[in-house]
């Protein structure tokens, strides 16, 4: 659990941890604990309860005075992902990849990937849905996903993926309102200029007037080194 | 006329004149039969038509714009485009640079009903709305109603423009055409059957995709893009009191590159009827097809799939015009639309990546009554009384649900083909006066109401060619507004040379609609969960000074003006600015004929920026730094300014020769003038602890040279 403040528009991109805030984590099971601070300020964490598919966790953060309630619940069944692999981009000479895995049919899912080339994270955030693709095995690439970055990675330079790479793609499965949280921070991140639709804060599933997310969400991933495409 | 005894004259250039005397009493018919022979004629006088303003009309809110009197003003890619020129008035806002989507008196790009020879036109712009969908050879004018539309026209809050194509010389046959840098023109017409009828066949096509074939990149190479126009208009005279007119339209953009493809247009074909029953009672009869449709297309192996949506309707209306003595004119009809929206609808191959989606059609049924009453009570005072009666019904089949305010589905019924599901009926009444107080002067003063039943949602501050068209329905409610107007009117100088009017006007609008922020809107399945329903108002001053005779001609217009919205759930409450409320706005348009050769043109453009949203914080979330907003469009852009220039090089005629050319040539944003288009926020690359606010500008300078010829 990571806490900080937002500053003024025209200051520099140092944002102030809050320290000393009291944060709890329940869940529907009757579990509860305090999260304790770590060595780093703002940085918060718990030991006892643990994560279950389909069951919904509450995160209660009092600082400042004010409180501020989220909850999230965990996927179930957590989708497995089978396999990986790189593809040349439709439009370019990009490389995207293709998280492969088989959606459960019949129900809504929700996938958030992240992508780290040769251990760096790259910062788009790269969501899928099975609005359209209900029970489809998937080959939609990763692309799209943030500030420029779209087909994993024809933004900047160092995240574009080329011949000999190694790739760790994580999936997470997480809730529709974490991902109606992700897919309009998308739409922020991405806004267009040409479009210049009028931005808004992303969705956030916390109370209070805090932005930012809580998601409870399970983690899968995999590794690749890029072939020659 | 009144009874009485008369002499009638007819004469004809190269006959000799007969005139006969007679005694009025009742309606007659006359033939004259000239002989040839006469004088020589001497001097040839040519006049034009007369100052735009008379003042003794009761109307206001009107505006009109001749093709002919467009043509030399200098627009964007030299493309002679009467939408474009339509932002050069008072009252009348671009939605945005190179937009052909335009807010009048406040309100929102949707609000304006767009009629081409009676047919609605959806999506009227090509290219993303750098083109309107009127090619200016097929056009002959435009007019444009800003408040107090009369009781035949309904269905839109705004504005009504009414387009009418050309109709076809019926005397000899002639082309004419154009090549541009953007797009080439070709124009024929002549008689069907000499002075009986007439056609008229226009097209126009983009060549953008020429160049692409240029490209080293073999994707490029095979990519299409381009878009067309064809125009078609015939009419039959069967006799005095009858005649047929078609006139037909067809556009469409056409975009592709590798697997993808994507097209969009409209289409319209009117039937109209005209007959005279007596002198005093005429009838019109027509019979409206219109549809807006787009298609985007994925074709890979047996992967294929594609989404579909389209707008279509059906209309029948019947009007009259009665008249049953020169002061007073009675004028009432019916008519019914029946549309039909298809939503963005996925097919797909059993293969295909994608499952397809329901198909989502919707029915719904438009129809109105209305009556209006032109009454001259005395020399000076005019009365134009109208009430329009309209009634919008939501038809089966489907299923349809109502929600709560968080937008959470309350229930969700199945209605059956032909069920009416709901019906909103609504009383629009039209009123105004006007008092002519000299011979140059008069004032006028309006109230009307209008109502909405079709409404666009989009997520870009213009158009798009994805836009959604959602009908009235079990949530949705009519949008109404109600304008209580007022307006002065002169002419000046020697000859009327100039006119002037100054109007002023507050509009109430009710049961706007917006969407919650982050709604995504194609592919939407259930779109009405996201709407918000709200109020507006609108308020301003326009003013106009027109001089339209001599070798100066052209405008200045300026309008003050306000327009605000309010939602429950956007600024918690709190009345906003519009997008579109741009305070103060000016538009000079000066043609000058330097010589019989050459004449020059220019436009200044200055108005204050659009109201938008800017970040007041940031922080950090998901390792991204993130900007922080408040209120909605609290800030506003910089003020836009633009100055165009153009010159018109006229090959003087020579005599025995039919054939005409003439070269246009143009400088759009001659001063080069960044206009700030939107302003972005992003974390400055080079030194990622800060923050820098991007400006996006469309056009700097962009000069263009047309060739036009007749024959």
């Amino acid at each position: 659990m990571k806490l900080s403040q937002s500053v003024d528009f025209t200051q520099t991109n140092i944002f102030p941890a809050v320290s000393g805030a009291v944060i709890t984590l329940s869940d529907d099971a009757g579990h509860s604990e305090t999260l304790s601070e770590t060595s780093v300020a703002g940085q918060y964490q718990g030991r006892t309860v643990l994560g279950q598919p389909g069951r919904r966790y509450t995160l209660r953060v009092q600082a400042g005075g004010q409180s501020y309630v989220a909850a999230s619940t965990l996927p179930a069944p957590v989708v497995p992902l089978t396999g990986l692999h790189a593809q040349k981009s439709n439009s370019g000479n990009n490389i995207q990849l293709v998280p492969e895995y088989q959606d459960p049919a019949g129900v809504p899912n929700f996938y958030l990937f992240r992508q780290y080339r040769n251990g760096l994270l790259n910062p788009a955030i790269f969501l899928q849905d099975d609005e359209f693709t209900d029970g489809k095995a998937n080959i939609r690439a990763l692309g799209g996903g943030g500030r420029g970055n779209s087909g994993g990675g024809s933004g900047t330079d160092v995240n574009k993926l080329a011949t000999g790479d190694s790739v760790r793609v994580e999936m997470q499965n997480i809730d529709s309102t974490a991902y109606g949280y992700f897919r309009t921070l998308n739409l922020l991140l991405q806004n267009n200029p040409l479009l210049s639709t009028t931005p808004a804060n992303p969705r956030t599933n916390f109370s209070g007037g805090a932005q930012g997310y809580f998601s409870a969400h399970s983690r899968r991933q995999r590794t690749l080194i890029v072939p020659t495409l | 006329m009144p009874a009485g005894t008369y002499t009638v004259e007819a004469s004809f250039v190269g006959y000799q004149a007969q005139p006969r005397h007679l005694t009025l009493t009742k309606s007659q018919r006359l033939d004259f039969r000239l002989s040839a022979g006469g004088q020589e004629l001497n001097e040839v006088v040519v006049t034009g038509r007369a100052g735009q303003v008379n003042v003794s009309r009761a109307q206001s809110g009107v505006e009109t714009l001749d093709i002919k009197q467009i043509a030399k003003v200098p627009v964007l890619f030299g493309e002679k485009d009467v939408l474009k020129t339509l932002t050069l008035l008072p009252g009348i806002k671009s939605a945005g640079e190179g937009s052909s989507g335009f807010s009048v008196r406040g309100g929102s790009v949707d609000q304006n009903l767009i009629l081409l020879d009676e047919a609605t036109v959806y999506n009227a712009s090509h290219l993303l709305g750098f083109f309107s969908t009127f090619n200016s050879d097929a056009i002959k004018d435009l007019t444009v109603f800003k408040g107090g539309m009369p009781a035949q026209y309904g269905g839109r809050l705004s504005s009504v423009v009414d387009i009418r194509m050309k109709d076809g010389n019926d005397q000899a046959f002639h082309g004419s055409g154009g090549i541009g840098l953007i797009a080439s023109r070709l124009a024929l017409e002549g008689p069907l059957v000499k002075n009986k009828g007439s056609f008229l066949v226009t097209g126009r096509r983009t060549y953008a995709d020429l160049f692409l074939k240029l490209s080293r990149d073999a994707t490029t190479r095979s990519a299409s893009l381009y878009f067309y126009d064809l125009n078609a208009k015939a009419n039959y005279t069967f006799n005095d009191r009858n005649r047929l007119y078609f006139s037909g339209y067809l556009g469409r953009d056409v975009f592709g590159v590798n697997n993808f493809g994507t097209n969009y247009g409209n289409q319209t074909a009117t039937l109209r009827f005209n007959h005279l029953f007596s002198d005093r009672l005429f009838s019109n009869t027509s019979l409206i097809f219109n549809k807006y449709s787009y298609q985007i297309t994925i074709q890979s192996n047996d992967q294929d799939f594609s989404i579909d949506s389209k707008i279509q309707d059906f209309h029948l209306k019947q009007d009259f015009e009665f008249s049953p003595s020169t002061r007073q004119t009675l004028r009432f009809g019916v008519d019914a639309i029946s549309h039909t929206i298809t939503p963005g609808h996925v097919t797909a191959s059993a293969a295909a990546p994608v499952n397809a989606t329901p198909d989502r059609t919707n029915h719904s049924l438009e129809t109105a009554a209305y009556v209006s009453h032109e009454w001259s009570a005395t020399d000076k005072l005019d009365f134009t009384t109208g009430l329009r009666l309209s009634e919008f019904s939501l038809l089966g089949a489907g299923d349809y649900s109502t929600y709560d305010t968080e937008g959470n589905v309350l229930t969700t019924t199945h209605y059956n083909a032909g069920q009416f599901i709901k019906n909103y009926l609504n009383l629009e009444p039209r009123l105004a006066a006007s008092y002519q107080l000299t011979d140059n002067t008069s004032f006028e003063a309006g109230y009307a109401r209008n109502v909405q039943n079709l409404h666009l949602l989009s997520n870009s501050a213009t158009t798009l060619p994805t836009d959604l068209y959602v009908p009235t329905s079990l949530n949705v409610r009519p949008e109404l507004a109600d304008q209580l107007s007022a307006g002065y009117y002169r002419r000046l100088g020697a000859n009327h040379t100039y006119s002037f009017s100054a109007e002023v006007y507050y509009k109430w609008l009710q049961h706007q609609i917006d969407y919650r922020d982050g709604t995504q809107l194609q592919a939407n399945q259930d779109v009405e969960a996201s709407l918000l329903y709200g109020k507006g108002r609108a308020y301003g001053a326009e003013l106009l000074l027109r001089k339209e005779t001599g070798r100066l001609t052209g405008w200045i217009g300026y309008t003050l003006s306000k327009s605000q919205r309010q939602y429950t759930d956007i600024n918690s409450g709190a009345w906003f600015n519009y997008r579109q409320d741009r305070p103060v706005d000016l538009s000079i348009v000066a043609i000058y004929q330097l010589s019989p050769k050459w004449s020059l043109s220019g436009t200044i453009v200055g108005s204050s920026g659009q109201a938008v949203t800017y970040p007041i914080g940031k922080y950090m979330v998901a390792g991204q730094v993130v900007n922080l907003y408040g209120l909605r469009n609290a800030d506003r852009l910089p003020p836009y300014e633009r100055i165009d220039v153009g010159a018109t090089y006229e090959k003087p005629h020579q005599e025995g020769h039919r054939f005409h050319s003439s070269w246009n040539f143009s400088i759009y944003n001659l001063l080069a003038r960044e206009n700030a288009y939107s302003i972005t926020f992003q974390q400055d690359p080079n030194d990622p602890t800060k923050t820098q606010a991007l400006q996006t500008a469309l056009f700097r300078m962009v000069p263009s040279a047309t060739y036009n010829f007749s024959f």
